[in-house]
């Protein structure tokens, strides 16, 4: 049994301009040691998905509007909240985007680390430093017994981006929900965060979730990935499958879009905008832009079907 | 292609998203009639009854509105519409004068400290710091000393009318100055005007085309603002005998002393009162309208 | 690529950093470009890529002297540039135009699409007043957008089209060069390709010269004919595309190279990574020597933390490194 399986998971907003179903039917899994890639455009509902793991969603205007959060075989939707806050921080970590408005600005970098250490783990004093000093060993801040008591804006984006992971790494997590944490950074520090993040599941066999648009990181970390477009994920599949042989035309636009380092191919861009999640179309969301489009795809959503992996597209299953 | 277009500016467009704030709308007609009461009422009402806005009859002294004083009389038995309408003039044209200043001058003042930045900018703030931290009747008191009210005395206004809208101008324009300046040196570092330099668009069109337009949602809601309060140190400059004086009335004035009359003879308080508040509201959601009609990403209503 | 078109030499670029109080002294200089050399050819697309900071956006701003120039000589077509003044500056802004990084903040919230994109026409009267929109149309619709939506205000359109008007405004009043001030990184990917292969399309058909920047190197090395590789307000190493992605030389090429992932996890297992230590230095106080030498892999002895290595020919292109002829490929020796 995996460690995270989500099943069928609705996340709605109701606003003014009318239902934004974010999340409309997301199903994956992710064991102990594993790290899932999860791609897609902006909008595509990324960051909603991980949120909705540890029930962050502010409701209203959020709802969950159906489906299952199999944590460690227990249904966090169902999750009292008392019980969720002591997995928070603890067996489920998470890792935001932004390194500059992540970290509270009067708190010294030590605060936040024993902090986290005093709540989960009943660490305190000298020993809640002395780990603290460790963690900001292990995420590569140099000469870090000096540098553990400075302010957080005495330190680089990318030195705060590792504070952040430091924090989340304080009590190993059994899961790390990272959104997009190297989207703010440069490539070098990217470099180093990636290594970082690998050598955690590696040895600490934790479940990773790796939100980001950019399929390098994900052919680079990633031991399988899924795609997701207009709420649904439309593709599943193992890491080197994906990139060698991507079923669904969404992904196949998706890889025939990016310049790549190796080569200077044409490019050839998915045509067309976003969809708009307050009217989906009826049958596949991608049918507007997909340039292998029939009668069938307008009308009726296509499905996985029994299968845990492959496309979620009417010409594969054909 | 499509259908050929004209440019359109910022103030036709803003014209037209104006005209659909119906609230906004609706309030300026309100303040046009305020307006038409307070400027012609007093010779009508001379032409129909006779009073002025001076005429005593202390015999008859304080009576409630009747069809002979539509608002009643004062304690001197003077006709309080009159009153109220001449008061109307002092208020609106004190409301006009420190919004002119005020926009003009502190617009300016701070675009142009703003823009050029460095130490023009740092000797032109610390003038506007002195002016702040003096004291205001100490100004308005200096001024007065300094400058004898009867040589000031122009256009059959007396000279110590002139000097308060003098002084209530001197300092009405400080703080849109410096909200001004804060907006310009910020907007100042954004990429549009950025782009506009890069465009080569000339340095004043810069100024009045891309940054100006942009403060305008902030200084016309302080500028709606400060009406009352202007209205207000009116007011209290009288009450110490520094503004207007008897005979004249202003609505601070009217509203002073009907408010110490209130339980006896309410209708002192009420009309003068109820015109002021009126006029305040109007101005307030006409600037809202303003303020909406020149920001085309406004929510449409 | 014949003969230059701009010829950057010995730029420099510092901003006063000033104390607090009543009268603000100078009290240091940030020094965001600090002796840069570089060419363009005619009709070139020149790559600039470097970390975060590192100058970039200031040296594209001072190619167009949207900066103060501290020193230097930027000469465009056989003018120089810092030499210019005001209303002579202004009329060589025709010739020279910016496409800028955030597609939201570059455009005047309440100006219509229309009157953006003629407002260069305007500024240097190249076309009539009451023909302006119809120029403008014409542009947008060259640009991908749809020419009805000429009255529309930028904040009604999403963050790609917001790029095309951005794009079309450079353009309108036909300019020789373009700087492209990262056109593409505050795009989602799916648009990205679009905006590129628009930007490829109009260069190629107009002989545009760009000076793209970029910290993305695959974006760069799509569109390029030459990249500059920049570390703290210097250029490391120049060479065409090929020089610069297959077979860097400098140490920091090298380890940026090798930081860019590959949209392919076969070739990224096999990859071996120079992992960097530390963080870029301050630009206000840039180390001493070789400003890369607080974070080289390769660094040897004394002359890299006393010496600044000039930027000189090698194989054809250009590397500022004391020891580029005998480092070699370093991912083979300091892979983690
Ligand atoms: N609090 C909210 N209220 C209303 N709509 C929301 C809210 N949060 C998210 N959404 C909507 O949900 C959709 C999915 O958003 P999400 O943040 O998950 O996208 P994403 O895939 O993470 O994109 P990005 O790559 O830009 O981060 C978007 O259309 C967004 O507008
Ligand atoms: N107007 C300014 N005043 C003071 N310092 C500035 C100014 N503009 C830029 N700098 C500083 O100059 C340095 C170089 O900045 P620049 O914007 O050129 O970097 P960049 O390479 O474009 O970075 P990025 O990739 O983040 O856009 C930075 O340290 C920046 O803080
Ligand atoms: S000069 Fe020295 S420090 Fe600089 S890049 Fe070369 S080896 Fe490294
Ligand atoms: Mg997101
Ligand atoms: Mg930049």
């Amino acid at each position: 049994m995996s460690l995270l399986r989500v099943e069928d998971l609705h996340t709605h907003f109701h606003t003014e301009y009318g239902t934004v179903k974010a999340v409309n039917g997301v199903s994956f899994e992710v064991d102990r040691g594993e790290i899932m890639g999860l791609v897609g455009e902006s909008g595509s509902g990324k960051s909603v998905t991980n949120l909705s793991i540890l029930k962050l969603i502010p409701t209203p205007p959020g709802e969950y509007a159906g489906g299952r959060i199999l944590f460690d075989g227990e249904d966090l939707l169902k999750t009292p909240e008392s019980k969720l806050r002591t997995y928070r921080g603890n067996r489920i970590a998470m890792i935001f985007q932004d390194p500059m408005t992540s970290l509270t600005p009067y708190m010294r970098v030590s605060r936040q680390l024993t902090e986290v250490l005093e709540l989960h783990q009943g660490m305190t004093g000298r020993a809640a430093k002395k780990r603290a000093i460790e963690l900001l060993e292990m995420v590569g801040i140099p000469d870090p017994a000096n540098r553990v008591d400075s302010w957080p804006h005495e330190f680089s984006g990318g030195m705060r981006q590792r504070v952040m992971i430091a924090i989340a790494l304080a009590c190993k997590p059994e899961l790390l929900l990272a959104d997009e944490p190297t989207t703010a950074l440069d490539v070098t520090i990217q470099a180093q965060i990636l290594e970082l993040i690998k050598d955690l599941a590696r040895e600490h066999g934790t479940a990773v979730i790796m939100v980001t648009h950019d399929l390098g990181v994900v052919a680079g970390i990633a031991d399988k990935v899924s795609v997701m477009y207009g709420g649904r994920i439309v593709e599943r599949a193992p890491v080197e499958p994906l990139f060698a042989s991507p079923k669904h035309p969404y992904t196949r636009g998706l890889l025939a879009s990016v310049p790549r380092l190796d080569s200077r191919g044409e490019l050839t861009p998915v045509k067309g905008s976003p969809p708009d999640l307050t009217a989906l179309p009826p049958g596949c969301a991608f049918a507007p832009r997909c340039p292998l489009v029939h009668d069938q795809c307008a009308q009726q959503p296509p499905w996985f079907g029994e299968h845990t992996l492959g496309a979620r597209c009417w010409k594969e299953q054909a | 292609m499509a259908e050929l277009v004209e440019g359109t500016s910022l103030w036709q467009d803003a014209w037209r998203r104006w005209r659909k704030h119906r609230v906004s709308v609706a309030s300026a007609v309100v303040l046009a009639f305020v307006i038409v009461f307070c400027a012609i009422g007093p010779p009508l009402v001379q032409a129909i009854w006779g009073w002025t806005y001076e005429m005593q009859d202390i015999p008859l002294g304080a009576v409630p509105p009747s069809a002979e004083h539509p608002f009643g009389t004062d304690q001197l038995g003077r006709d309080l519409m009159v009153r109220t309408m001449h008061g109307g003039r002092v208020s609106l044209l004190v409301a006009l004068v420190a919004t002119a200043v005020s926009l003009t001058v502190g617009v300016t003042y701070g675009a142009v400290s703003g823009y050029s930045g460095g130490r023009v900018d740092a000797a032109m703030m610390r003038f506007v710091d002195i002016m702040m931290s003096t004291p205001y009747l100490l100004l308005v008191i200096v001024l007065m000393a300094v400058i004898p009210p009867s040589s000031v005395s122009f256009a059959g206004l007396d000279g110590s009318f002139v000097l308060m809208f003098g002084a209530l101008g001197l300092v009405s324009w400080l703080v849109l100055a410096r909200i001004v300046r804060g907006q310009v040196l910020s907007l100042k570092r954004r990429e549009f005007v950025e782009a506009a330099r890069a465009i080569g668009v000339k340095p004043h069109l810069i100024l009045f085309r891309h940054i100006v337009p942009n403060t305008l949602g902030p200084v016309i809601v302080y500028a709606s603002m400060t009406i009352p309060g202007v209205m207000l140190s009116e007011a209290f400059l009288s009450f110490l005998g520094l503004g207007i004086r008897e005979p004249q009335a202003s609505w601070g004035t009217l509203v002073n002393e009907g408010s110490n009359a209130m339980s006896v003879m309410p209708w002192l308080l009420v009309f003068p009162g109820g015109l002021m508040t009126l006029t305040l509201f109007c101005l307030n959601f006409l600037g809202d309208g303003l303020r909406d009609a020149l920001d085309p990403s406004a929510r449409k209503s | 690529m014949s003969d230059p078109l701009l010829t950057v030499r010995g730029l420099k670029v510092h901003f006063p950093v000033y104390s607090k109080g009543w009268f603000p002294r100078q009290s240091g200089a940030v020094k965001a470009v600090d002796g840069l050399d570089l060419t363009v050819h005619r009709g070139e697309v020149l790559g600039l890529v470097g970390e975060s900071g590192c100058g970039k956006s200031t040296t594209g701003r001072a190619l167009l002297r949207l900066v103060p120039l501290t020193a230097g000589e930027v000469v465009f077509d056989g003018v120089d540039l810092a030499k210019l003044k005001g209303e002579e500056l202004r009329r060589m802004r025709r010739r020279m135009q910016m496409i800028f990084q955030d597609p939201y903040a570059s455009l005047n919230p309440r100006m219509t699409v229309g009157d953006i994109i003629a407002e260069p026409l305007g500024a240097h009267d190249l076309v009539p007043a009451g023909e302006r929109q119809k120029k403008a149309q014409e542009l947008m619709e060259r640009c991908g957008l749809d020419p009805a939506f000429v009255r529309r205000y930028p904040h009604e359109f999403s963050g790609g089209q917001r790029q095309r008007i951005g794009i079309a405004r450079a353009l309108a009043s036909d300019p020789d060069f373009i700087v492209c001030d990262e056109p593409i990184s505050a795009l989602d990917v799916s648009i990205q390709a679009q905006i590129l292969n628009l930007l490829q399309s109009l260069a190629r058909e107009r002989n545009l010269s760009y000076v793209f920047i970029a910290h993305d190197l695959s974006a760069v090395r799509h569109i390029s004919d030459r990249i500059a590789v920049m570390y703290l307000g210097r250029i490391v190493e120049t060479g065409t595309y090929a020089e610069i992605c297959d077979n860097p030389r400098h140490p920091y090429t090298q380890a940026l190279v090798s930081a860019i992932p590959v949209p392919d996890p076969v070739i990224e297992r096999r990859r071996k990574r120079i992992v960097l230590q530390g963080d870029v230095p301050s630009p206000l106080k840039p180390p001493s020597g070789c400003p890369f030498h607080t974070r080289c892999p390769a660094v040897r002895d004394q002359r890299c933390s006393t010496e600044a290595p000039r930027l000189r020919e090698l194989d054809g292109r250009q590397v500022s490194c004391h020891f580029a002829e005998d480092i070699g490929d370093l991912t083979g020796r300091t892979a983690s």
